[in-house]
């Protein structure tokens, strides 16, 4: 059964995973938090240690190349325990959802509109991302191109524009912080930014066929082209702001706020603002388009569309019952999310590969009767 | 409390009645079911009442296992 009939190229798929990554740029104070200066070690470190993991979502990938992952999960495990384990990833789907659109709420009413009240701006912004998610992941993903490049200008000329404030001095001391930072910030890494690409199992029919060299190269490039991004804003916050970056909530805003060129050329932290409100709403329009797939693959129907709002509804209504206030979120997502993401990103997809691998699954299917002789 | 009803009976009319007329079984048990815990969830908190976290949960459950990065 395939539910979402429209299909999207490679590249498209490619740049929808740099996208989605890139959007993470807001929770790079999550980082900050623990290794401050040296918060650069982390992402990279992450990104080495994740590209088995970016490799098995990929091999997952051709390896079922008609199924999304909750068909998967029905093929390896059975129906029924495919179907707990599908509820389960559903909660999970959901939270990452819920967890997005509380931190586009939070930034938004922050920076732009302090006035308004939370639910309203979260409202707004579920509403728009349904509409993309009502005409199926062509539309959700249309932009992402587009938007890539944008948000590589936008991080470049960020850099050239503080580049007066740039003092190399900022990144030192190197490794002056005990192993257990390190370790527990290239776990932020690897399961809050680059894990949560496991969404991207969900769009698998929907991808149009790929070769193994392309799926290699989309994944790794589109999860190259994220991380760099990260990054080189991390980098900059970082050399612009120092040992100070984790007093921070948005370090990206007060470094832009730091831009003072001219007369004409100061509070450039507007293009910051508009630049992460434009890339978490597509990572929540990406994440709200999987929870509906989701959940219409769980009740076995073909009707996403008609479950899209109600999903956007449920989708607000659940985020105020998460986390009284952003300071928890900041709190849990150092000590507990990483783990919890933990089983979600990685070890059930392992585990179901290395059963389909056991099972030699899929089964090949058997040859038509007239073709057979 | 008004505005609450009158949106969810919008969200009804919207996507709700089509499946119905196309007797769309499936589709309506998970309309349904995620209908009804946005609505219970939102109007429990216009009545204030506080909604144990999920996030919360795995945070006791973790740390009673050990299994959280210390503060």
């Amino acid at each position: 059964m395939r539910i979402d009939k429209s299909r999207i190229s490679g590249t498209r798929f490619m740049f929808a995973i740099a996208f989605f990554l890139q959007s993470s740029a807001l929770l790079t104070s999550f980082l900050a938090g623990i290794t401050m200066q040296e918060s650069w070690i982390p992402v990279v470190a992450g990104f080495v240690v994740c590209i088995p993991l970016i490799y098995l979502y990929r091999t997952l990938m051709l390896r079922f190349p008609d199924q999304n992952y909750f068909q998967v999960l029905t093929t390896v495990y059975g129906p029924v325990v495919g179907k707990v384990i599908g509820a389960l990833y559903l909660w999970f789907f959901f939270t990452l959802t819920t967890l997005n659109v509380g931190d586009i709420g939070d930034f938004i009413k922050l920076t732009v509109l302090p006035e308004t009240p939370h639910v309203m701006l979260t409202l707004c912004c579920v509403l728009v991302a349904v509409w993309a998610v009502r005409n199926g992941l062509r539309v959700v993903t249309r932009y992402g191109s587009v938007f890539t490049v944008i948000e590589f200008l936008i991080v470049a000329v960020s850099i050239i524009l503080v580049s007066n404030q740039i003092k190399l001095t900022n990144f030192l001391p190197v490794f002056a912080q005990p192993a257990a930072k390190y370790i527990q910030g290239i776990h932020i890494t690897s399961t809050i930014p680059i894990g949560e690409t496991v969404v991207f199992l969900m769009l698998v029919p929907c991808v149009k066929k790929l070769s193994p060299r392309e799926a290699t190269k989309y994944w790794f490039c589109g999860v190259a082209m994220g991380i760099a991004v990260l990054l080189a804003a991390l980098l900059r916050d970082i050399a612009v702001l120092g040992n100070t970056i984790h007093f921070f909530s948005l370090p990206g805003l007060v470094t832009l706020r730091l831009v003072n060129l001219t007369e004409a050329l100061s509070r450039m932290e507007i293009i910051f603002t508009i630049a992460i409100m434009m890339l978490l709403f597509f990572k929540i329009a990406v994440l709200i388009y999987v929870s509906t797939i989701a959940t219409a693959q769980l009740f076995e129907t073909t009707q996403f569309k008609r479950l899209a709002l109600i999903i956007g509804i449920f989708v607000v209504a659940y985020g105020p019952t998460l986390y009284p206030s952003s300071v928890e979120h900041s709190m849990s997502a150092h000590t507990v999310e990483p783990v919890v993401w933990t089983l979600f990103e990685i070890i059930l997809p392992l585990l179901t590969f290395l059963i389909a691998k056991i099972r030699k699954l899929p089964e090949p299917v058997p040859a038509a009767k007239g073709q057979e002789g | 409390m008004v505005w609450i009803v009158m949106g969810f009976l919008l969200i009804g009319l919207i996507d709700l009645r089509p499946l119905l007329a196309q007797r769309k079984l499936r589709a309506i048990a998970a309309f349904l079911v995620i209908f009804t815990l946005a609505l219970v969830l939102t109007v429990l908190q216009k009545m204030n009442i506080k909604i144990p976290s999920v996030m919360f949960a795995w945070r006791d459950l973790l740390q009673w296992l050990g299994l959280t990065y210390p503060k």
